[in-house]
């Protein structure tokens, strides 16, 4: 990866960071959510025990509704700072199953 | 629920509405006309009003040199589509995609007349193009990305429109109260809240299904390339290979394909029913197969589709990929379900007054928040601030349904090249909905802007037959009965929807009212009436 993608990478997570520190609803309804929401489908996607062509059809029905399920949460919860987490961590928890897992075909 | 969530909640809702409410509103409003895209295509090229007899014309022989010589040079014909001719599309068209000698992916199509099977001019895109398209994609200019960023942008408004539906059913705890409560005499303000929640909670199922299946047409594109993208490490033709099975790769050895003509005689084995169209693959290559589209056996499906041979015609089964399952049913179904085509002109009609109705609560809902902080206490920014907002939303309401009639003029009045139609569409609709905003901005009271441009609405609306008849000399009551009368039936619509227009521009009030001004328009009312009963009264009974 070239120096200057690396800079671009990093000014774009530190200014996610700074955002979701200052206003972690907000971030978290406008960013958070499609990412936890489009990681969590591919981890169902990927490890589901279904038969992988219903299974993809499912599931391009049901992202868009767990988009609108964590965006709505990001309103819900009582505290800013538990939105911001639980959508991180289920971000970080999907990348990482993502990462591990191979694609089925 | 506590203050403090109910707050939020609240906050949500009005957010949501007002950051993407006229961008909402947008999509509603045309989204409404884009129903009748079919009937508008009749209505704006009579050339297409061809009587359809028993037989069909042999189309074999021109179709296949059609094909040949518009991919004459090209290196690789990818996709070869013929459709017959149908009750709403009286022609056969032809579509190709191949690789022209540089490698480049080119589109063409072609047009034949259903009886006589002689090729049709294709008229330039225009009217029903636009109508259609500004709601898929909003035609996002290609230097912003092209139109697949606009459809993504249409999906997310669906998703965002979900939310708003969640948010407001959770903000208002006394929905079965409010679902009948309609204050006439109060306010203007509250007359538009309780139309906006008495519409919203009638039209609830609806708007559901709307903004789901609206976000799933819309952003699946999306959402499928970033599933791709993170569970396929960036392979998304093996995504496409996973779920609507592997390409089959060309032999190369060639084979005789079977005709158009063959094709048209090849019924449904079930229903009997005659082909709409096929898709080739691999023409021409052993590898062959042909897609035959038919009506489908349920109306919440686009097409069924029969597979065969492209070169004996022997149908192609145990294919599990060609199988529909339950899941491919349910996205089959998104796109009837959203463009109401499983029921007739009837349930159309019925999805454009829904439709209407969406747009309008969308437009109460950010009048309100403005009116609020006008005229309120909830406002922290200056009166200036406000009236411009004001202006700013009525003239974007307002100057659209203006914009979406006035192009059913210029699609009448253009005397330009073809190619440049959809341009010159383009322009003047973004130009008529610009001069709807200088309005709003010049006239500076939303009221009367409101008024005015609701009864130019419905005066042009009207005006469609007449320039109809002064243009093409065929006068509303000449065509009524004929073949095709369904363009007949656009002139119908825009007489009644424009008096309709009219007729609310008409009520709507030119001012607002403030409560002192209020009571007494009721305290004269009141007084009339007592005159009059008295007068009544004085009368000595015969």
């Amino acid at each position: 990866m070239s120096p200057i993608v690396i800079a671009i990478l990093l000014i774009i997570i530190g200014l996610l960071a700074v955002s979701t520190w200052k206003a972690p609803r907000l971030t978290s309804i406008l960013v958070w959510a499609l990412i936890a929401a489009t990681l969590f489908g591919a981890v169902l996607l990927l490890t589901l025990p279904f038969e992988f062509r219903s299974l993809a059809l499912w599931l391009s029905l049901a992202v868009p509704l767990i988009w609108v399920a964590f965006q709505f949460f990001c309103y819900w919860d009582k505290k800013g700072w538990r939105v911001a987490t639980t959508l991180i961590a289920i971000s970080l928890v999907s990348g990482a199953i993502v990462a591990t897992v191979p694609p089925p075909v | 629920m506590d203050r403090a969530r109910h707050l939020r909640n609240y906050d949500l809702h009005s957010w949501t509405g007002l950051t993407l409410g006229l961008i909402l509103y947008v999509v509603a409003l045309t989204g409404s006309f884009a129903l009748f895209d079919n009937e508008i295509k009749s209505w704006e090229d009579p050339s297409l009003r061809v009587a359809l007899g028993e037989e069909i014309a042999p189309i074999d022989g021109v179709f296949s040199s059609w094909v040949e010589e518009t991919s004459a040079g090209g290196t690789e014909l990818e996709f070869v589509r013929l459709n017959y001719p149908t009750t709403h599309t009286p022609y056969f068209s032809g579509f190709i995609q191949y690789h022209d000698e540089n490698d480049v992916h080119v589109n063409a199509s072609q047009r034949w007349h259903g009886v006589t099977g002689e090729p049709i001019t294709q008229r330039g895109n225009g009217l029903s193009y636009w109508t259609l398209n500004i709601h898929r994609d909003f035609m996002w200019p290609s230097f912003l990305g092209g139109r697949q960023i606009g459809r993504w942008l249409v999906g997310i408004i669906g998703v965002v429109l979900m939310l708003a539906i969640i948010s407001g059913i959770i903000a208002h705890t006394k929905i079965r109260e409010e679902a009948y409560s309609m204050r006439l005499k109060r306010s203007q303000r509250l007359k538009w809240q309780d139309s906006h929640k008495v519409v919203g909670m009638w039209g609830l199922p609806f708007y559901t299904m709307i903004a789901f299946t609206g976000a799933f047409l819309g952003v699946i594109g999306l959402i499928s390339q970033l599933t791709a993208a993170i569970a396929f490490k960036g392979d998304i033709e093996s995504l496409i290979g996973a779920v609507l099975g592997p390409e089959v790769e060309k032999t190369g050895v060639q084979v005789q394909m079977l005709s158009a003509d063959e094709i048209a005689q090849m019924r449904h084995p079930e229903s009997n029913d005659q082909p709409l169209g096929y898709v080739v693959r691999n023409f021409g290559d052993e590898t062959t197969e042909i897609d035959i589209f038919y009506e489908p056996t349920t109306q919440l499906s686009s097409v069924e589709i029969v597979s065969i041979n492209g070169s004996t015609g022997a149908p192609i089964t145990g294919d599990p990929f060609k199988e529909i399952t339950l899941a491919g049913h349910f996205v089959n179904a998104m796109s009837p379900l959203h463009y109401g085509t499983y029921g007739g002109i009837w349930l159309k009609l019925l999805y454009f007054a829904l439709g209407i109705s969406l747009a309008v609560i969308t437009a109460f809902g950010s009048m309100m928040w403005i009116e609020r902080r006008k005229h309120g206490n909830d406002g922290s920014k200056s009166e200036t601030f406000y009236n411009r907002l004001g202006y700013f939303n009525t003239g974007v309401i307002m100057g659209l349904p203006v914009a979406a009639i006035s192009i059913f003029y210029l699609d009448k009045l253009y005397v330009g090249a073809e190619s440049a139609r959809l341009a010159a569409t383009a322009s003047t609709y973004l130009s008529v909905w610009v001069l709807g905003l200088v309005y709003a901005f010049i006239r500076r009271n939303d009221y009367a802007t409101t008024r005015e441009l609701l009864m130019l609405t419905g005066a042009l609306a009207m005006g469609i037959p007449m320039l109809y008849g002064l243009e093409t000399g065929l006068w509303l009551q000449d065509y009524l009965g004929a073949d095709h009368s369904v363009a007949a039936w656009v002139d119908v619509a825009m007489l009644v929807g424009g008096g309709l227009t009219v007729l609310a521009g008409y009520l709507a009030p030119a001012e607002r009212l403030d409560k002192q001004a209020r009571r007494a328009k009721l305290k004269a009312a009141a007084q009339n009436e007592t005159a009059a009963a008295s007068e009544a009264a004085a009368v000595p009974a015969e």
